[in-house]
């Protein structure tokens, strides 16, 4: 027991890199997601077309790739530590999966709304500032957290580069004692800790979209999920551990 | 502003034209509306009652046309309309829609004190008790910090009038303010702007609820295919038409067959 | 000098580990579905550990774990079968999951309709309720295999030879980084971006029945 206690302890300080890296990652990447989304909802169609081809590129691309084109491919240019690499390479994944969110989320604002803000004499940056953003912060958290559900995951991939994240201080430690998979063994239960802490944020954040706009960004599919739970006839209800991370499909 | 005489016109509307796409769908239409007038607009489905009135506060743009309140000359065609005019004249006309349209994200005491904050630049206390007393004439003052996913039709339709008479506009356009309500919701609506109406309050709305026109409605006005039919007196325009069409309509709303 | 044979080779590996992953997913997902569907507690609870502990570990550790860590004779020697099983597993508790809103998206009046005419119960889901829900489990299902195709790219990590591993390798011994990269960026795009499109089109023709069949 003691010896998993501090091969716990020893494994800290590697998931407290995966958590900065993760955290960097998700800060980078949802402004310029959210960026993304504005500019695919905008009418300027040079900029349009280059936002589409970005996102497409760097949601095509395996995470690991991406990595790698940074890490290697920019260090011939700028010097570029492991966490920078991470960070950069992770920050645009983030903003690809979440530009496609932000795009779909602005789109989602009743025009009514709008209209009823400009009667009201609102300028365009009220408008945007106190009814559209809300609106769109909203209803796009649950979808956003379920993205940090992979990016926090993805970080993992940061162990390929030598990174002594999470997943590549467990691997050291295990060659260190020559007993690889317990180490391995008490990362994986860590990681699955922390995915549960961020995937039960997201069941609460959907609870609380439903409640304040009758509605979540899936359609009502939470609703039907729940409304299915009650409906126990079928025998094909939902279960217990439900994991809406799974919405999100790529 | 200057003041207005006794009898003038609140607001005035002339030859509005509009068209979309290429297809005309008002084909110069005026209006003179008296302070303290409560005019209601009746007509068929498509024949563009919604896109009047929404010309009347610019949320669309007439292409022909001019409108003036309290006789000052707020819109003409023939000139660009700055954005700044365009929201000086929003704040003077407000507007009531037909699904409401409320801020999904806040509660009905924000929506209600939203625009005086942002327009009035009112401090918070002020707008707060200003809503709080709006939320009360229409009778929702303790359902003020819900949102609007939690309150009925008939219920969010009273929080936008409530918002709608926070900016003190000189006038308010509805556009069939009870038809997303369930009949037996519409009445609490239709109470509240009789009370507007009868408050002196100068008013147009777009209306199949021909009752309520008669009672509440001082003239109404019949539009058909974008054209003006008939303009008169309320009661008698919906009582006993003397034009066939207004008569058929009138019939048929009624369920007269 | 990333050369053309060697990505060619790469992507044939990809390819494999992609449709054997795939296979394995769906193979796994089945039962899962089914335990998390069932009404027995203790089925469910083990159908959604499952489901939890697949999805909660990264896929990385995944292929660590068992290609580092476990001695599981065969698999746990050869990189390509190891990331086989790992993504396999990571990506059932995907497939169930389409499986599972395939069937949830089949409404309750369809179930009821199809006892109301005395059909078995079996007979509802292989008559009725299945063929309304497979379009839904496809699209989803297109979807969540750009995921894994994307993923067959860690493999590398542990030495499966497919095309990062080739990229990675003419790195190292003085290749271009940049172009090695792209290239192979652009061959999973050649991928990615048809699936994707053909996941967008299963989705929009799935909503069209399930809309057809509601009304
Ligand atoms: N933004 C628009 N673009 C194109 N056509 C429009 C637009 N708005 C309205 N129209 C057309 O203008 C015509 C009048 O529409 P309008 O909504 O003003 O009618 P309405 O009298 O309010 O009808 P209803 O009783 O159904 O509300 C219709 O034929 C409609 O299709
Ligand atoms: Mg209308």
């Amino acid at each position: 027991m003691q010896e998993y206690l501090d091969m716990i302890v020893s494994l800290l300080p590697g998931l407290w890199l995966s958590i900065l890296m993760a955290t960097v990652s998700i800060l980078i990447g949802i402004p310029l997601g959210f960026v993304a989304g504005l500019i695919l909802n905008g009418s300027n169609k040079a900029l349009r077309w280059l936002t589409i081809a970005l996102v497409e590129i760097f949601r095509g691309f395996p995470a690991l790739l991406t990595l790698y084109l940074v890490y290697f491919g920019l260090a011939e240019i700028i010097t570029l530590d492991r966490f920078a690499a991470v960070v950069a390479a992770f920050g645009v994944t983030t903003a690809a999966y979440t530009a496609e969110i932000f795009r779909a989320s602005i789109a989602s604002v009743p025009r009514g709304q709008v209209e009823a803000a400009q009667a009201l004499a609102l300028t365009k940056k009220q408008i945007t500032s106190r009814v559209v953003l809300p609106h769109v912060l909203n209803i796009a958290v649950p979808p956003v957290i379920g993205i940090a559900i992979i990016t926090f995951q993805g970080t993992a991939l940061a162990y390929a580069i030598g990174a002594k994240e999470l997943l590549g201080s467990a691997y050291s430690i295990g060659m260190i004692n020559f007993r690889v998979l317990e180490p391995l063994l008490v990362a994986a239960l860590l990681y699955l800790l922390f995915t549960s802490l961020l995937a039960w944020m997201e069941i609460l954040a959907d609870r609380r979209v439903a409640r304040i706009s009758g509605t979540s960004f899936d359609g009502g599919a939470g609703a039907a999920r729940r409304r299915q739970r009650r409906q126990r006839k079928t025998g094909f209800d939902a279960s217990v551990l439900n994991t809406p991370a799974s919405k999100i499909t790529q | 502003m200057t003041t207005t005489p006794e009898g003038t016109l609140a607001l005035s509307a002339q030859q509005i034209r509009k068209s979309f796409g290429g297809k005309e769908i008002l084909h110069g239409i005026s209006v003179d509306v008296k302070k303290g007038e409560h005019i209601a607009i009746i007509g068929p489905s498509g024949s563009g009652k919604s896109t009047f009135i929404r010309c009347l506060n610019l949320l669309e743009t007439p292409d022909h046309g001019t409108i003036d309140l309290h006789g000052e000359r707020v819109f003409d065609a023939v000139e660009k309309t700055p954005a700044k005019s365009v929201r000086a004249l929003r704040k003077r006309v407000g507007m009531v829609f037909q699904s409401f349209n409320l801020f999904a994200t806040h509660t009905a005491l924000e929506n209600v004190s939203l625009a005086q904050r942002l327009v009035l630049e009112r401090s918070k206390t002020d707008a707060v008790d200003r809503s709080e007393e709006l939320l009360e004439r229409v009778g929702l003052k303790k359902h003020m910090h819900k949102h609007p996913s939690q309150l009925s039709g008939g219920q969010q339709q009273r929080v936008a009038i409530a918002r709608s008479l926070a900016l003190d506009p000189e006038v308010i356009l509805f556009d069939e303010p009870t038809s997303a309500i369930d009949p037996e919701m519409r009445v609490e609506v239709l109470r509240v702007m009789k009370e507007l109406a009868e408050g002196g309050m100068t008013m147009m709305t777009v209306t199949h609820e021909i009752e309520f026109a008669k009672e509440a409605a001082d003239r109404a006005m019949f539009l058909a295919d974008g054209e003006l039919l008939e303009i008169g007196p309320a009661a008698e325009i919906l009582t006993d038409p003397s034009n066939e069409r207004i008569r058929r309509f009138v019939n048929a709303l009624s369920g007269v067959i | 000098m990333l050369e053309a044979s060697y990505v060619l080779e790469g992507l044939w590996i990809t390819l494999q580990m992609w449709g054997g992953a795939f296979l394995l997913s769906v193979v796994l997902a089945i039962p899962v579905a089914m335990l998390r569907g069932s009404k027995n507690p203790l089925a469910k609870f083990i159908g959604a550990l499952w489901a939890w502990i697949a999805r909660g570990i990264p896929p990385i550790a995944w292929l660590i774990i068992i290609y580092f860590g476990l001695s599981l004779g065969i698999i746990s020697e050869v990189p390509v079968l190891a990331a086989m099983v790992g993504l396999g597993i990571v990506n059932s508790a995907y497939i169930g999951d389409s499986i599972r809103s395939g069937l949830e998206s089949v409404s309750n009046g369809q179930w009821e309709g199809a006892a109301s005419v005395a059909l078995t119960k079996k007979d509802a889901l292989f008559r009725v309720v299945l063929p309304q829900a497979i379009p839904v489990m496809l699209a989803s299902t297109a979807a969540y295999s750009i995921t894994l195709l994307k993923n067959t790219a860690i493999a590398s990590i542990i030495g499966a030879n497919e095309m990062v591993f080739y990229a990675y390798n003419a790195v190292q011994v003085g290749a271009d980084p940049i172009t090695a990269f792209l290239t192979i960026g652009i061959v999973y795009l050649l991928l990615t971006v048809p699936v994707g499109m053909f996941a967008r089109w299963l989705g929009s023709r799935a909503k069209r029945g399930s809309e057809r069949v509601v009304y």
